[in-house]
C-alpha cells in the first residue's frame, strides 16, 4: 500500500529537494528553507528549529 | 534509562512505495556550537556519517584530518574522518563519537554502528509505524 493510500502525507514536497530544510521541533511545520546550511540559519536564527534535508520525491533510498 | 518510543517520520512526497524514515532530532556539537539536526538510524552504517557542510557550521577544519573512502549500496566517495559530540534528548549525556563527513550524504546524518549502536539498544517496529531506542552506555 503506498503511503497515500496509507492516509500519510509528507511534511517535505518536491519544492524541498536537494535543499536544507529547518522544521519546528514537533515536527508538524517547514520554518524555511535554502540551498545552503549557513543562508539558511542566518534566516532563522534565534528560532527553534531542527535542520534536515529534502529527498527527491518518488525515489528509494539506500544508505 | 528505558526505552522511548517514537515514530517514522514520512518525508518523500509522490507513488512511491515508501516514505518513512526513522529519524531521531540529534544535538551535534563541536565546542560551544550546537546544531539540532534529523538523524537517520542505520544498522548498515558502520560508522556515523554526517554531510560535510555541518562540519563548516560546526566549526570543524576538515583541511588536516585523514581522508577515508566511504562505500554504499550504489557508489564510493571519498571522506573525511574526524569527531562530533552528539547529544540525544532524555537519553543522558552528551557522547564523543567518530563522524565520516561526506559530501554526497543527501541527509544531515546516519547514525551508525560506530558508536550510535554501541551505545543505544534498537527496535524497530515498521508495522506500528514506530521504534525504539534506549540508552545502554
Amino acid at each position: 500500500m503506498s503511503p497515500k493510500e496509507q492516509g500519510k502525507k509528507p511534511l517535505l514536497t518536491a519544492v524541498h529537494e536537494g535543499k536544507w530544510v529547518a522544521i519546528t521541533p514537533d515536527n508538524k511545520k517547514v520554518v524555511a528553507f535554502a540551498d545552503r546550511l549557513d543562508e539558511l540559519m542566518k534566516r532563522v536564527k534565534g528560532m527553534d528549529v531542527v535542520y534536515t534535508r529534502g529527498l527527491k520525491s518518488g525515489a528509494v533510498y539506500a544508505f | 534509562m528505558g526505552w522511548m518510543k517514537y515514530k517514522y517520520k514520512c518525508r518523500i512526497e509522490g507513488d512511491g512505495m515508501h516514505c518513512d524514515f526513522p529519524y531521531l532530532t540529534v544535538t551535534v556539537s563541536n565546542g560551544d556550537i550546537s546544531i539540532p539536526v534529523e538523524g537517520l538510524i542505520d544498522s548498515g552504517c558502520q560508522l556515523t556519517h554526517i554531510r560535510s557542510d555541518l562540519a563548516e557550521a560546526l566549526g570543524i577544519d576538515l583541511s588536516s584530518v585523514p581522508e577515508t573512502t566511504s562505500i554504499g549500496a550504489t557508489g564510493s566517495s571519498t571522506c573525511k574522518l574526524s569527531k562530533v559530540t552528539i547529544s540525544i534528548k532524555d537519553h543522558g549525556e552528551p557522547f564523543e563519537s567518530p563522524a565520516i563527513f561526506s559530501d554526497k550524504l543527501p541527509i544531515p546524518l546516519l547514525l551508525g554502528q560506530d558508536n550510535f549502536f554501541e551505545k543505544f539498544d534498537v527496535k524497530f517496529e515498521k508495522r506500528n509505524n514506530r521504534f525504539e531506542i534506549r540508552r545502554v552506555l
